[in-house]
């Protein structure tokens, strides 16, 4: 496997986005895994160890935010970096996730797909 | 016989009653020196006269009449209600006994022992009218005393009284309710040792911080929420207000005031949850089609000019539709009242960095130079951060919106001691004079950008009602074709005065 080609998680649970947002990232380049749920996704994590987590927060048992908390108490989850990325912009929200570690908090609708590619890339590089 | 009446003289001469003895016409016979020195006349003065000469005409007539059928029937008569007069006119009460004195089965002489009870009855005056003011004044302050009681009572909020040292002294109904005590066994101990506080996530709030310790620290009204942390129940969220008392400029004691605010709190949190999941949920088809009209113009090289177009308008249409929809959502949790009972720390500086990474793609398509200066402590506390979020992202989404490619935009941060000041300012293409009194109202849009910029006209709307729920201003200043400068000023809670006071104290 080529070593230069970064492997991002997906976890979102709306379809229509998923397939959207794995779609651009393999045009882009990347290597991608999708999760629909919190307990999919940290599972997924944990055994493919990828580069970077893109993390909804409104997921269907266990949300974003309670994944997260748990993926931290993880020796190599401590230090993946993660993007929060969301239709919620709640600062309450935002401030939580900031306090447990992520690198930035997007919201869905105010952004463009390839915006969020850059932003990944900047992380990675 | 003379040794009986020697006996009997001498005795009358030594004993501190005043007698006087008269005949039967009635003469008087003999008035003896305690009788002299009571009402001032001597025996050489009196003998032979009526005793009538003593009279005053304020001893009730029936007295009169009751002693005449007693002495005629040849009874002895007792009485307190005798008022006589003196040689020198003043008046004197007595408690005077009349008895007949027999000689061969007839009545001979009348003898009259009188005793001066003139202050006797001037004390029990005295004391009978300080028993009415007594009673009067019971009776007041009884009156009193139910009124604040049922003042008290009435109030629906629980009102606890405490003293300089915080022991309480007093406590309505309502209070009992909410903590669950008692009065009696409450009553002098420290209101601080009966209870504890938390904020909402479950955290003890110190001594030093709560609302009393700034009402009989600094001698001001303190009031926010609080959690009241009940053993095996839920903790109760109270707005609690603390009011000191001050007395010839010192502060005694407090009055603090206990609202249960479950009810709103409970409110707050389920329209909190309803925009939650409305922003959600609205957003969402939102990105769909943002994001599929950005693939499909990634590579649109097989389409005809008028395809690209449409593409354009349906992409430029869903982001106005996205902007719509973020304003209508704060509106809504404006007018909902969502931003009331928020208290959180906050730091403006973050919420500004995220704001501007939500803008960071318009700055760049504009080529617009972004400066951002903040001090080195922006934290405020009980502010809500959402409302701090709304007011920035719209300030300067106006700022980017109105300002020409190549153009400037700045945020300044600042603090002082009880306020946090924002100030957005562009070189953007101003607001006519006569437009900057009307462009926080609903839907008003100013002349110079209806048509060549989109917006709902919500913006600043919104933006001008959660400064005024804050309890804040916002000014404006611009020159048309030059650029605009809003201001905002938001009050920083007492919190943030309130550690720094205790921080003062333990220096």
């Amino acid at each position: 496997m080529n070593k230069l080609v970064k492997k991002v998680l997906l976890i979102e649970d709306e379809s229509v986005l998923l397939e959207l947002l794995s779609g651009k990232f393999k045009d882009s380049g990347f290597e991608v895994s999708c999760a629909q749920s919190a307990e999919a996704g940290i599972k997924l994590a944990l055994q493919n160890h990828p580069d970077l987590i893109l993390l909804d927060l409104i997921l269907p048992k266990m949300d974003g935010l309670t994944m997260l908390k748990k993926l931290r108490k993880d020796e190599w989850g401590k230090r993946v970096p993660v993007i929060i990325l969301s239709n919620l912009n709640d600062q309450r929200k935002v401030s939580e996730a900031m306090k447990i570690g992520v690198y930035d908090f997007l919201v869905k609708s105010n952004v463009k797909l390839s915006d969020v590619v850059k932003e990944v890339r900047e992380v990675l590089s | 016989m003379n040794i009986e009446v020697f006996d009997y003289l001498r005795v009358l001469k030594i004993i501190p009653e005043a007698v006087i003895i008269t005949d039967t016409n009635p003469h008087i016979v003999y008035i003896n020196p305690a009788f002299e020195k009571l009402t001032g006349y001597k025996l050489s003065e009196v003998k032979g006269k009526n005793p009538r000469i003593l009279k005053s005409g304020k001893t009730p007539m029936r007295v009169y009449r009751a002693l005449y059928r007693a002495l005629t029937t040849g009874k002895s008569f007792t009485t307190k209600e005798v008022i006589n007069r003196r040689k020198d006119g003043s008046l004197y009460q007595i408690d005077a006994s009349y008895v007949p004195i027999y000689k061969e089965g007839k009545p001979v002489l009348y003898m009259q022992i009188q005793h001066d009870i003139t202050d006797h009855k001037k004390a029990e005056t005295e004391l009978a009218k300080r028993a009415a003011q007594l009673a009067a004044l019971n009776r007041s302050l009884q009156e009193e005393f139910v009124k604040e009681k049922a003042l008290l009572e009435s109030i629906g909020d629980g009102v606890i009284a405490m003293d300089k040292e915080g022991k309480i002294i007093a406590l309505n109904k309502k209070t009992e309710a909410i903590f669950g005590w008692k009065t009696k066994d409450v009553l002098g101990k420290s209101l601080f040792k009966e209870f504890q506080l938390a904020d909402e996530q479950g955290k003890i709030i110190p001594k030093d911080l709560r609302p009393i310790q700034l009402a009989l620290t600094s001698a001001q009204v303190g009031h926010g929420i609080y959690f009241l942390v009940k053993k095996g129940a839920e903790k109760t969220p109270l707005f609690i207000t603390s009011a000191p008392v001050v007395l010839d400029g010192a502060v005694v004691g407090a009055v603090n005031i206990y609202r249960d605010v479950s009810q709103q709190v409970a409110t707050d949190r389920a329209k909190d949850e309803f925009l939650y999941f409305a922003s959600h949920t609205l957003r969402t088809p939102l990105s769909a089609v943002a994001w599929s009209i950005e693939r499909l113009n990634e590579d649109s090289i097989g389409y005809s000019a008028e395809q690209k177009k449409s593409l354009n308008r349906i992409y430029d249409q869903t982001q106005r539709m996205i902007r719509l929809t973020n304003d209508l959502l704060d509106a809504t949790r404006m007018e909902f009242g969502v931003l009331s009972y928020k208290y959180e720390e906050t730091n403006p500086r973050i919420i500004a960095s995220n704001v501007i990474t939500d803008l960071k793609g318009r700055i760049k398509d504009k080529k617009i130079k972004f400066t951002l200066v903040a001090g080195k402590d922006t934290k405020a506390y009980q502010t809500y951060s959402n409302a701090i979020y709304m007011i920035l992202h719209n300030l300067l989404s106006n700022a980017v919106k109105f300002t020409p490619v190549n153009g400037t935009v700045g945020l300044r941060i600042s603090k002082t001691e009880k306020e946090l000041i924002l100030r957005v300012s562009d070189s953007g293409v101003g607001i006519p004079k006569l437009a900057q009194t009307k462009i926080f109202q609903k839907m008003y849009r100013a002349q110079n950008v209806k048509d060549k910029f989109e917006g709902s006209g919500l913006g600043l709307y919104i933006t001008s009602g959660i400064i005024n729920h804050m309890g804040g201003k916002i000014t404006v200043k611009s020159i048309p074709r030059q650029g605009t400068t809003f201001t905002v000023m938001l009050p920083l809670a007492l919190q943030i005065i309130q550690s720094k006071q205790a921080e003062n104290i333990h220096i």
